[in-house]
């Protein structure tokens, strides 16, 4: 790592000749000549200028006429340091350190936000925005905003949890619209409504100053138009998606058809064939999820394998709907799909 | 499914085993082993006994039980008023106050230091660390190498598509809390919608499967969902053990503990509804002149006090009726609190972020 190692000594003159400086990550003082038996009491580095602040954290050692302060942590790009040493009764001798230097050009942008259907269902439970470098935590709700028709911010449209539910990269965050909002029967449902409105045109707003994981704005804003459907409150049904079985003997993709969107994020996860390995890609605005097999396939039975938690956009589960009305018995009429059922299988046969 | 076992003793149990003292350990310190607690991210914290810290590791999909060896009991309460811990915390890590998050604090019951989880940094890596400070802000680091501790992995379902190597599934940790022998971890996924409420018995052994929890509303007793807990307190009535928790979708419900058992469902029983945009942060159950409260810090409304006698009286709601909710009130002047837990008897404990500086302070209960 690149760092501007000058020592400047900005105390006066000490009949000793002391001077700070950084290598390899360690901070060495030399010069000196009496016993330092606390090296933690005659030395300590600070970010910037200010007072009233606690040394860095680190590692010290003292001896023959060298003391080493190896910081806890790397020195932090676009940080200033200042290094202070001060024995008893003499002046201190003060030099200053730049960590490496940040490069400053945006290259992050939103690569895509799903689903990517420009209908979403009035009780539309979640979004997933994709970034094409990974993110800062800790300011998503400032720089994501629902916008009407007339470009007005919904406000507390989104469920803003300070935990932001980010994948491990910090390039996908899940954005969940206020359960309390699209729920029915409950206080923020009845005192101002869901979200979404059906009949009406939405804009998801993402502006350029959301920080990157450098520190850095985005190259532009994003942002996303759809108009609302009607609420979703059917359970997705595995009878009613059309396969398209392979011929035995090629690697061609299984295709799987949705008479209506499903969840990009789970389609990944959720959805397999028993027993063999393929690429699962997720296609016409997830309404369409293709599987190439690692080998060919051969001629026989297969099975379509679903976990019963496969969301749609609303949130329904294959077994039970996002909220389920106790009073319908809807769910009722088909055992098979019953609260509780663990996954769906459907087969196909090759040939 | 990855669950770990850590059977190894401490070195100090190991002395005291050949010693013929089997018996003498500590029981929290009981499966703890010595060497580097292995951290991917520090959220949630929560104490249990004998100053055992536990730590919500989300990227790690795990809990982290460290001997903080920090039980010497405090002397008299002493007023807390830490100005810019986040200028501190940053100046400590060599890095600017942008650059981190306080993603947690909790007191050490005993001793009554403060606890903060902390990341440097706000990227994907970014660095856990635990810090912890006395009440006129002398900020220590607490070290993960070198200590006593033990780990749990929660059960994350495996990525389904061989063809892509990253598992971008998170279960986020919401709250941790010690209860009764078990670490109850709420959690929210970052795919699937679905609660996820887990008791883990400590010493920890292995992971139960969790406990799926499902309610009725008050106003018309028929729509359930799967509802993810967001925030939760532990809390007694009539000297049965309880939770008290808000959901995602803003009800807070009691639910029993003794319910929280693998596979089971339960109802949680609405106490209260707490209205649009409301976004429960932290909860402090307490007593004062024979009264029970809970002290709520909440994004849109403040710190709410909320009247919580008789919660037995609250039956689990069967039949379509109005909501009938414990009384609360908000208090006056106090704004930005980020989190909000319990000091003493008589304080609890904030961090405020007024315009990007925050602020320790006591606040006496109400």
């Amino acid at each position: 790592m690149a760092i501007a190692a000058v020592a400047l000594t900005a105390g006066p003159a000490t009949a000793q000749k002391i001077s700070i400086q950084y290598e390899d990550g360690d901070f060495k003082v030399t010069g000196w000549t009496v016993p330092v038996p606390d090296p933690e009491g005659v030395f300590g580095v600070y970010v910037g200028t200010g007072n009233n602040i606690p040394p860095l954290l680190g590692s010290y050692s003292a001896g023959r006429g060298l003391l080493v302060f190896h910081p806890r942590f790397p020195l932090a790009p676009g940080v200033h340091y200042r290094a202070v040493f001060q024995l008893r009764g003499e002046d201190p001798v003060v030099a200053f350190f730049d960590g490496p230097p940040q490069d400053t050009t945006p290259v992050t942008r939103v690569e895509q936000i799903y689903p990517s259907t420009n209908v979403l269902p009035a009780n539309e439970l979640k979004l997933y925005v994709y970034f094409s470098a990974p993110m800062s935590r800790g300011e998503a709700w400032q720089h994501i905003r629902l916008l009407d028709e007339a470009g007005k911010a919904v406000p507390l449209a989104f469920l803003e949890l300070d935990q932001e539910l980010w994948d491990p990269d910090n390039q996908r965050l899940t954005v969940l619209f206020d359960p309390g909002r699209i729920k029915r029967g409950l206080v923020p449902e009845q005192e101002i409504g869901p979200p979404l409105v059906e009949g009406k045109k939405f804009t998801i707003a993402v502006d350029k100053d959301w920080q990157d994981a450098r520190g850095i704005s985005l190259v532009e804003g994003f942002e996303k138009a759809f108009s609302v459907g009607p609420a979703d409150r059917i359970s997705p049904d595995p009878k009613q998606w059309k396969i398209t079985a392979p011929k035995a003997g090629t690697s061609d993709a299984l295709v799987v058809d949705f008479p209506k969107p499903m969840d990009y994020a789970l389609l990944q996860r959720l959805l397999s064939v028993a027993g063999i390995a393929g690429d699962i890609t997720v296609d016409r605005e997830e309404t369409e999820w293709r599987f190439t097999p690692h080998a060919a396939w051969k001629a026989g039975s297969y099975s379509l394998v679903a976990d019963a938690t496969l969301e749609d956009l609303a949130g329904n589960h294959l077994d039970r709907a996002f909220d389920v009305d106790t009073q319908d018995g809807h769910l009722e009429e088909d055992e098979s799909r019953r609260a509780g059922t663990k996954t769906f299988t459907v087969p196909f046969e090759t040939r | 499914m990855p669950h770990l076992t850590f059977t190894g003793r401490s070195l100090r149990a190991t002395a005291l085993f050949f010693a013929g003292a089997v018996l003498a350990f500590s029981a929290s310190t009981a499966g703890l082993t010595t060497g580097k607690a292995q951290l991917k991210s520090a959220g949630p914290l929560a104490f249990g006994p004998d100053g055992i810290l536990f730590i919500g590791d989300s990227l790690g999909a795990s809990i982290v039980a460290v001997d903080t060896h920090d039980n010497k009991p405090a002397g008299a309460s002493t007023a807390v008023d830490i100005k810019g811990i986040n200028r501190k915390v940053a100046a400590l890590l060599g890095t600017t106050p942008e650059q981190i998050l306080i993603n947690d604090v909790k007191v050490n019951p005993v001793s009554k230091n403060i606890y903060l989880s902390v990341s440097r940094g706000r990227g994907p890596q970014a660095i856990p660390v635990i810090l912890r400070t006395d009440a006129a802000g002398n900020l220590k680091e607490v070290p993960m190498d070198n200590v006593s501790f033990a780990a749990v992995m929660l059960p994350n379902p495996p990525a389904t598509n061989p063809g892509d190597p990253r598992d971008p599934r998170i279960d986020t940790i919401t709250e941790l809390a010690y209860v009764n022998g078990n670490v109850i971890v709420a959690g929210l996924s970052n795919e699937e919608f679905s609660s996820n409420l887990r008791s883990i018995p400590y010493p920890f052994q292995s992971v139960s499967r969790g406990t799926s929890v499902e309610i009725y509303h008050g106003s018309h007793g028929r729509f359930e969902t799967q509802s993810p807990v967001r925030t939760f307190v532990p809390y007694k009535i009539q000297d049965k053990q309880y939770i008290v928790a808000a959901y995602t979708c803003t009800p807070l419900v009691k639910i029993p503990v003794s319910e929280l058992k693998p596979g089971s469902k339960l109802e949680g029983t609405t106490i209260a509804e707490l209205g649009a945009g409301n976004r429960p942060l932290d909860m402090v159950a307490y007593s004062k002149n024979n009264h029970e409260f809970i002290l709520m810090a909440n994004s849109n409304r403040g710190v709410m006090k909320l009247s919580t006698d008789h919660l037995e009286n609250y039956k689990p709601i069967k039949a379509p009726t109005e909501p009938a909710g414990v009384p609360y009130e908000t208090l006056a002047g106090l704004k930005d609190v980020k989190h909000l837990t319990s000091l003493d008897e008589s304080n609890a404990l904030v961090l405020i972020d007024a315009a990007g500086s925050m602020d320790l302070r006591s606040l006496p209960l109400p």
